[in-house]
């Protein structure tokens, strides 16, 4: 089962950015170090599109099957699949700094380009939830209350997979 | 764009001769207002400065953006003689710290004060 969607536009209220990422993450499942992790991973991504990739983007975040996954897509289409480096880049001022911090920080990093756009998929493991735990609601009554300046996007609910990337723009692979 | 982040100056106990420099930090320092906060603390450091405490403790996030700007602070502090600590960082800030390695970067200590003699016995003149 799909967690339900939510997206939101990339603009430099960075701060409220990641209330939202925080309220669903929590809500999902995640805690600790491991929420700490994505609102950082999710920061830095959008980061990059803030400095590198056109200034302008959309992120969507959903969960399915025990994964948290969140996509950031910018319209500048200039970030290529490979571009997570493997090791920490000397200076922390490169956008491979960023991303090689996606890298360490999620389970999975998945980069992919269409003409026009790019996008980053960030995945994280959600734990396994305990018996004693209050709620799988949790994440659907979470992630109502407060809800401020988020885009209610065309993804609401029953969403039977992932969004792709437009494909009206020809893939390329 | 983020709130910018609040400087309060703050007094060490111990330090007649005025060399270190303690700055209580509130709010959160990312990508919109780290350059500003750069300035800021630029402009609290005097010739006189041997050492700079950063009160992290109200400090809720810090990004790839701010320690880039703490390494500049840290470089000027550094070309004064003397060294940054930073006290009170948060889960969070010592998570991002931990993970670039940057925590060896800074002395870190749990609250101002220890801070404050680390950099005092690492000062050439103390």
């Amino acid at each position: 089962m799909v967690g339900h969607h939510r997206q939101w536009p990339i603009t430099d209220d960075l701060a409220t950015l990641r209330e939202n990422i925080q309220r669903y993450a929590r809500g999902a499942g995640l805690t600790g170090t491991r929420l700490d992790d994505l609102v950082i991973a999710v920061n830095e991504a959008a980061i990059n599109v803030l400095e590198h990739g056109g200034g302008t983007g959309t992120i969507s975040m959903w969960h399915e099957a025990g994964t948290l996954a969140v996509d950031v897509v910018d319209e500048a289409g200039l970030l290529r699949p490979g571009a997570v480096p493997g090791e920490r880049p000397a200076g922390q001022s490169d956008r491979g700094y960023g991303l090689w911090l996606m890298g360490v920080l999620c389970d999975d990093v998945d980069i992919e380009q269409v003409p026009g756009c790019s996008r980053i998929r960030l995945s994280i493991r959600l734990p396994a939830p305990g018996p004693s735990s209050n709620g799988s609601a949790s994440a659907e009554a979470d992630d109502k209350a407060g809800e401020s300046g988020e885009a209610t996007g065309g993804f609401e609910p029953a969403v039977a997979a992932p969004p792709a990337l437009d494909d009206s723009a020809g893939r390329v692979r | 764009m983020t709130a910018a982040v609040v400087l309060n100056s703050l007094p060490v106990p111990g330090d007649a001769a005025g060399q270190v420099l303690c700055v209580a930090l509130t709010g959160a320092l990312d990508f919109t207002n780290a350059e500003r906060l750069g300035h800021d603390v630029e402009a609290l450091l005097g010739p006189e400065h041997r050492g700079l405490v950063l009160d992290m403790s109200g400090v809720e996030f810090c990004d790839s953006t701010g320690i880039r700007v703490l390494l500049v602070v840290r470089k000027l502090v550094q070309e004064h003689g003397g060294g940054v600590a930073l006290a009170g960082l948060n889960a969070r800030l010592t998570r991002i710290f931990r993970v670039t390695g940057l925590i060896h970067a800074f002395t870190v200590t749990a609250g101002p004060q220890e801070a404050a003699e680390a950099v005092r016995t690492r000062s050439p003149s103390a």
